[in-house]
């Protein structure tokens, strides 16, 4: 690793964000509008039930700020991919924990921005969750952590699988949030679908949301747990990521790439 | 005598479906400092594949690759004093040139002010300080060529490789090309490996030249001795090229 060349990715990573017009939309339009939606539920809904709507904001707010987060450092990689820049890149020199730790960090930087503006716009809504300025914290960081763990394991995917499957980079987060049961408790679903919702990433994220709107307060435990979950998915994830661009070189996946 | 690449006994297979094929076999080449050695080969000879591996960006099933003295794989600090053009290289499209130098001058470690004198420099060397605030998207062929070769230069290569590097350009550019070749050669002393489809541009700019063929080096020599042989570059290479077809068939 050698900081001149992480710092050289993530100076390239924001004159690409400024200059392609399609990703600012896509970075900020999606989540302004989505809290924007449910920010006016929120407020129809005090006069029915108070805590549907809260919780649905709350949920939208880390939905959100995790598929930024995720994307945007996958589709860095993608783009690198359909521009055919990617050889290019690992012919200076760069290498595979260069490349995808600027990724992050530069996904991290966005993210957090536009974590602020939604949680702005949202403050007009509800200010009351913002009496927990703390928890808010909390989430936030466990939610980076789990969307920066899936990054790396979709840019495994995206390596390892080419142009083709690169379609991963956008929608795998989908899949996640869905089987995290973001509005509802885990125990709603089919005792099948439980198990596999107890090893998502951001099932108990959601779960300490929508605590944090119930009864003010994440809870230890699922902090914990939600710790120990996003934390196994970061640890599993790089040995994979190295796995796959081992295989990319052997089998000439990365030559094609680009 | 002194090398600036050694390949010793490559060999690398590729599976497709439920075939195997064999990209390289059992390849060996030294190129010595300071030459512009010329790989010619008819398409799916294995020219690429060899500089891919050269570069790391594809791994070898045996065999070893020295550059500077130094193993490629255990040694990757190596990578950094060589720099690989080629005349398919693609950078993002919003990028303008300017920050397409910038970028891999800041990655190559350059200090600012390096930064600014080498940028600078090459693109007063290669003719490009009027599209420097042209995106990557707008370049003409010949002006991404050129925009290749400053970019390839930026960390001064001891080792330059060249994969095709006039493919598809016009032929006033090709030659503009090829006379900076030489030119990078004798005013930079860096060891040049040229693969090309065309006969007579490594008969102009190779010292050396070997004839690559189902990953195999079928023969080696100075182009004259290569042209006693067998009468002209371009009849040898139509032969193989039939040759292939024939077996296919």
């Amino acid at each position: 690793m050698k900081l001149n060349r992480i710092k050289a990715l993530i100076y390239r990573d924001f004159l690409i964000l400024t200059r392609a017009k399609w990703r600012i939309v896509e970075t900020i339009y999606f989540p302004v509008t989505t809290i924007l939606i449910w920010g006016f539920f929120a407020l129809y809904s005090e006069t029915i039930a108070v805590q549907a709507g809260l919780i649905v904001l709350i949920v939208n707010i880390f939905w959100n700020f995790a598929y930024i987060a995720q994307s945007t450092a996958n589709m860095q990689i993608m783009e690198d991919i359909w521009a055919g820049s990617l050889k290019q890149l690992f012919l200076s020199g760069i290498t595979e924990f260069d490349y995808i730790i600027a990724r992050l960090v530069t996904a991290t930087i966005m993210s957090l921005i536009v974590m602020a503006l939604i949680l702005g716009i949202s403050f007009f809504f509800t200010p009351s969750i913002f009496l927990k300025p703390g928890e808010l914290a909390i989430l936030t960081l466990v939610t980076l952590i789990g969307s920066m763990a899936l990054s790396v394991i979709i840019a495994s995917i995206n390596v390892s699988t080419g142009r083709e499957y690169g379609f991963f980079a956008w929608t795998v987060l989908q899949l996640f949030i869905l089987l995290s049961a973001p509005f509802n408790p885990v125990e709603l679903f089919p005792k099948f679908l439980q198990y596999i919702s107890y090893v998502m990433p951001f099932t108990f994220i959601f779960e300490g949301a929508r605590n944090l709107v119930l009864i003010g307060q994440i809870g230890n435990d699922i902090f914990l747990k939600s710790m120990i979950s996003v934390t196994v998915y970061f640890i599993i994830g790089w040995p994979i990521y190295y796995l796959a661009f081992k295989r990319a070189r052997r089998t000439g996946i990365l030559a094609k790439l680009s | 005598m002194e090398y600036s690449i050694e390949i010793k006994n490559i060999s690398k297979r590729f599976r497709q479906g439920k075939h195997q094929i064999h990209a390289i076999r059992n390849l060996s080449l030294k190129i010595k400092k300071g030459e512009i050695f010329g790989l010619l080969g008819p398409n799916g000879a294995g020219k690429s594949t060899l500089l891919n591996i050269i570069t790391t960006i594809i791994t070898q099933d045996s065999g070893t690759v020295t550059l500077l003295d130094k193993n490629h794989q255990k040694e990757k600090s190596v990578l950094q004093r060589m720099s690989l053009a080629s005349g398919d290289a693609r950078f993002h499209w919003v990028l303008r040139v300017r920050d397409i130098l910038k970028f891999y001058s800041i990655a190559y470690g350059l200090s600012r002010q390096e930064r600014e004198k080498r940028i600078s420099e090459l693109s007063k060397f290669f003719g490009i300080t009027g599209i420097m605030e042209r995106r990557f998207d707008g370049l003409s062929t010949g002006e991404r060529m050129r925009l290749v070769f400053a970019k390839s230069l930026l960390n001064n290569p001891e080792i330059l490789l060249l994969d095709e590097p006039t493919l598809g350009l016009d032929p006033d550019i090709a030659i503009k090309i090829r006379s900076e070749i030489l030119r990078m050669n004798k005013e930079m002393g860096m060891t040049i490996l040229l693969t090309s489809h065309y006969m007579h541009e490594v008969e102009q700019l190779c010292s050396r030249i070997a004839f690559i063929r189902k990953g195999k080096i079928v023969d080696l020599g100075t182009a004259v001795d290569i042209k006693k042989k067998y009468g002209n570059l371009e009849k040898y290479f139509v032969k193989m090229v039939q040759e292939d077809e024939t077996e296919q068939d």
